[in-house]
């Protein structure tokens, strides 16, 4: 007489003192079954769908912004106006009309977010995995490296490489990118030192396959979740040092973002004061949403609570 | 313990190597002339000379990075032209003054974050819970100079309460209980940006920890044992769950030095954060990669001080 | 007939799920009796640690109660409040658990775990209870010198002798065993077996022993109860159980256990997998999973049969199945 299965075989084999509450939180978190489930779990959470909403909208008004967008963000108007019926958000000190910046603004953010953070966990991912496969003498120095490297206060470091050869867009997206990988690699490091005790590892050893195809194939799939999670606080990261660089003076001049127009705006806090609110508002969102869906994903990737930076 | 300690002191040499050997680079990599560059905007011709000799920058690059190396041992920054001394004089000069910020945001961030993080967790879940929770989510989405913007909006120029930037006022008692009265209002802003940007991570650090530890087996056998909830989680869990913000503690102070340089910018307060900013402005590369030199070797050594302390708490952590 | 140490009857405990409510223990009833030990078995998700817990009335947030009473020494515990509770934990009922390694706080020493909680429920002073607490490490086989170690620097056997010292030091009349022996390798398995059996004799302890393993309760308990998906399905003593079973799970059990000392039976597991607490099956629980199972089985309920000396079975047809004999293990071995 055959039984079908109800409970999964995490459930039946839990171990820990209550094994009913354990079976239960097996089946919901059943790593195994898939993307679609991870996507319908991320969307049951009304915090990380809140945080969906908020990217969408300020994805959807850069990537629409030359249709949006009233004025030519460069273009000079009359300097210092107040919120009006012709610019809602007021002019800059150039003249420059705030809102059109701050539609314009959210391509440069983005392009950080998500350039800057892509190239992290590109690279940050394989030079982890690799190493901590490898182990031994390759390991002890490459995480000597990491460690060296993680010290150093980054925003210094980008603030000197930015100062001494240049603010080019690209540039500083791969810059920062180049000084984020670290962290993913010391996370996905430390997931490949447990996963290549894993059965299915040690099986493909055994049956001769070379190392490389072991670990794109097998290693580091099984290992992204906690780096996927932590490139959403990376996200953040870029968005915010580059807001910090611009509003340093250390933006590129050939693009407009929200730092520079904070940049601009800050010797005029008495006089006009809605050039300094509208674009911290905007960054706001924007890291919002990108804290509110990292927190989701972290939370179905792992039912334990989230931590948050660092 | 104190080889432990020797062994970790030793550890900040390759460390600063590395630091001095991009410096190294980053000067070399630049555009133009690299004397020009050390020497920093607006240099005279002779000055240019005077350091091209000095360094040795027209020698082989590898004679050129030991020189470079040696000068460091030695203490010496580099001289600044744009302001007239050497280097380290002038990190000197405004190392107090972020000391003074760091200090007055930080002790109240971690004690009130973790005090805020705990009670937080403790009635998890419940409105409480997720009102702190939405709020710290909140706090972290603000950027920091943003905010040191906003605070001055509201503090300086609307209510005229503070002062919106400066460390002293000009018609301010030059001592005693005056100036400090003095110092301390111009400090009350940039500290509250400050101790605003560092506070969400304690509260969700502490929260998360004391969450996990109240699940862990240890605490269900301090129930079983008959101790009141108060006892199981102020001696039993707490313990426990404070350990993590000690290593936090330490490892953040590179993300409180980012956001000194901001707020110091933002109020024109005069430390080492600001000291940054005006040296992009001028630009004067002697004093960026002087700051950016020390910040290093002050996050390295508070975080020596931060695991030495740590492993004195945990019984967990042997010195080997 | 002396009046029970503990009687519980018609206990029953969920907890809340998510969707639904996990049935973990759906009606169980015994007595135990001052000294007697009593075994209970079963399969991971059977219920037993969840009955454990719910003895000392130790249930986690979303753990409920729902009917039956659990009267320790003439105290009904169900509805007792909580600051009576814990007067009475640990100084009239105590637990060794499961996990020793992680059961003991790791930031503070061994020694003063046991000497606070000695003076949590007595009076005496340090040196007192250090005194006991000494006494009971050497009752347990570990040198009064470890007093002074951290939980990490005791091995996987020291720490649970150092939780068996603790469950003890209070005095309780019953103590209650999760699994003590699980993460244990073989011999220090043994060694804390035996330490536990020489301690039961010795003080007279009522106590509870709940595994997976029968062959450890065969050891130390004089009865046992076979629990599968929230109820006792079998009750008897241990040695007549374990020859002459009359539930057909306790059957399966006890041949898919490999047994040095006997001769090689032909293993079995028991097919299937374990039931769905949030909606157990209907009739008799094990019915789908049992090689006898006929239609009254899928509709009714079986009350408990009597079977030998005290001892019961929930099965409809638990004396057909005993006149049948060989056949009966011919059939469960079919089945494989």
């Amino acid at each position: 007489m055959s039984v079908p299965l109800i409970v999964t075989e995490e459930a039946a084999a839990a171990r820990l003192n209550d094994e009913h509450v354990a079976a239960m939180e097996g089946l919901r978190r059943a790593r195994a079954v898939g993307v679609r489930a991870f996507i319908a779990r991320f969307l049951a959470q009304p915090f990380a769908v809140a945080g969906l909403v908020l990217l969408g909208f300020v994805t959807a008004a850069s990537v629409f912004a030359p249709l949006i967008a009233p004025y030519d963000p460069f273009a000079l108007n009359p300097p210092l106006q107040q919120p009006s019926s012709t610019h809602w958000l007021g002019t800059d000190p150039l003249g420059r009309d705030v809102l059109s910046q701050i539609i314009w603004g959210g391509r440069v953010s983005l392009a950080f977010a998500f350039g800057a953070a892509a190239l992290s966990l590109a690279v940050g991912v394989v030079m982890g995995a690799i190493p901590g496969y490898l182990g031994g003498i390759v390991d002890d120095v490459f995480s000597r490296f990491l460690e060296t490297f993680l010290v150093i206060p980054r925003l210094f470091l980008i603030i000197l490489i930015v100062a001494l050869l240049g603010s080019n867009l690209l540039f500083v997206i791969v810059v920062m990118g180049l000084t984020m990988w670290p962290q993913n690699a010391k996370i996905m490091r430390a997931q490949v030192l447990s996963i290549k005790k894993r059965g299915y590892v040690q099986a493909a050893i055994a049956a001769g396959v070379s190392p490389l195809p072991i670990i794109f194939r097998h290693v580091i799939p099984n290992g992204l979740a906690p780096v996927i999670a932590n490139s959403t606080l990376q996200m953040a990261y870029a968005v915010l040092t580059e807001a910090g660089l611009s509003f340093l003076g250390l933006g590129d001049p050939n693009v407009t973002s929200w730092g520079q127009i904070l940049n601009a705006g800050q010797s005029y806090v008495r006089s006009a004061p809605w050039i300094v609110i509208s674009p911290g508002l905007a960054i706001m969102t924007l890291l919002l949403g990108l804290h509110l869906v990292g927190d989701g994903v972290t939370r179905v990737l792992n039912p334990r609570l989230s931590l948050g930076r660092e | 313990m104190r080889r432990y300690a020797l062994r970790r002191v030793v550890q900040i040499v390759p460390v600063m190597l590395f630091i001095a050997v991009v410096n190294f680079l980053l000067i070399h990599l630049a555009p133009g002339d690299p004397a020009a560059a050390l020497a920093g905007e607006g240099a005279p011709q002779e000055f240019i000379e005077a350091l091209r000799v000095d360094y040795g920058l027209d020698k082989p690059v590898l004679q050129q990075l030991g020189t470079y190396l040696a000068t460091l041992l030695q203490g010496d920054l580099g001289y600044s032209f744009a302001y007239r001394r050497p280097v380290v004089e002038v990190i000197v000069e405004r190392l107090p003054a972020t000391a003074l910020l760091v200090f007055a945001s930080q002790i109240p961030a971690i004690v009130l974050g973790t005090l805020l993080g705990a009670y937080s967790a403790r009635h998890y879940p419940s409105k409480i819970d997720n009102a702190v929770t939405a709020v710290s989510l909140s706090l972290y989405a603000v950027p920091i100079f943003w905010s040191g913007l906003l605070l001055i909006l509201v503090f300086a120029v609307w209510l005229r309460w503070l002062p919106a930037s400066g460390m002293f006022s000009l018609t301010a008692p030059s001592e005693g209980v005056g100036r400090f009265l003095d110092i301390a209002r111009h400090m009350a802003l940039p500290t509250t940006a400050l101790f605003l940007y560092s506070l969400p991570t304690y509260v969700r650090l502490t929260r998360a920890s004391v969450i996990e530890i109240m699940r862990e087996d240890f605490i269900t056998t301090a129930r079983a044992i008959g101790y009141s909830e108060n006892v199981v989680f102020f001696r039993h869990a707490l313990r426990n769950a404070l350990l993590p913000a000690v290593t936090v503690a330490g490892l953040s102070l590179s993300f409180v030095f980012a956001g000194a340089l901001l707020t110091e910018t933002v109020f024109g307060w005069p430390g080492m954060g600001r000291l940054m900013y005006e040296g992009v402005l001028k630009r004067d590369y002697p004093v960026l990669m002087g700051v950016f030199l020390v910040t290093s070797a002050l996050v390295l050594i508070v975080g020596i001080l931060t695991d030495l302390i740590y492993a004195a708490l945990d019984p967990r952590v042997s010195y080997e | 007939m002396k009046k029970p140490l503990l009687e519980v009857r018609d206990l029953v405990m969920h907890f809340q799920v998510g969707s639904g409510s996990v049935h973990a223990v759906d009606g169980v009833s015994f007595d135990l009796q001052r000294g007697e030990t009593m075994g209970v078995v079963g399969e991971s998700g059977s219920g037993k640690t969840s009955l454990g817990y719910a003895m000392l009335r130790l249930l986690p947030a979303n753990g409920r109660i729902l009917q039956g009473s659990i009267i320790f020494d003439g105290i009904d515990l169900v509805p007792l409040a909580e600051e009576d509770l814990r007067g009475l934990r640990w100084k009239r009922f105590a637990m060794i658990f499961q996990n020793a390694m992680s059961a003991l706080n790791p930031v503070f020493r061994v020694g003063d775990q046991i000497v606070d909680a000695i003076r949590h429920h007595t009076g005496v002073t340090r040196s007192a209870a250090r005194e006991r607490a000494g006494a009971l490490f050497e009752l347990v086989g570990l040198s009064r010198a470890r007093l002074r170690g951290y939980p990490h620097e005791f091995s996987g056997g020291m720490k649970q002798r150092a939780m068996i010292a603790l469950a003890l030091s209070c005095g309780p009349d019953l103590v209650v065993a999760d699994e003590p022996t699980t993460a244990l390798d073989v011999v220090a398995q043994g060694q804390v077996l035996r330490q536990i059996k020489q301690l039961q004799q010795e003080l007279q302890l009522a106590m509870i022993f709940v595994s997976h393993d029968i062959s450890v309760v065969a050891e130390i308990c004089r009865n046992v109860a076979v629990m599968y998906a929230g109820e006792f399905v079998e009750y008897g003593p241990t040695e007549q159980l374990l020859t002459d079973p009359r539930h057909p799970y306790t059957m399966a059990l006890l041949r898919s256990f490999p047994s040095v000392r006997g001769p090689l039976k032909t293993l079995l597991s028991v097919p299937g997998s374990p039931p769905d607490l949030v909606r157990p099956p209907s009739g008799c629980r094990f019915h789908p999973r049992c090689p006898f199972a006929q239609q009254i089985c899928r509709d009714v309920s079986p009350g408990p049969t009597p079977t030998f000396d005290g001892g019961w079975a929930r099965c409809h047809f638990t004396n057909e199945i005993r006149a049948q004999g060989r056949d009966a293990i011919e059939v469960l071995e079919k089945v494989q």
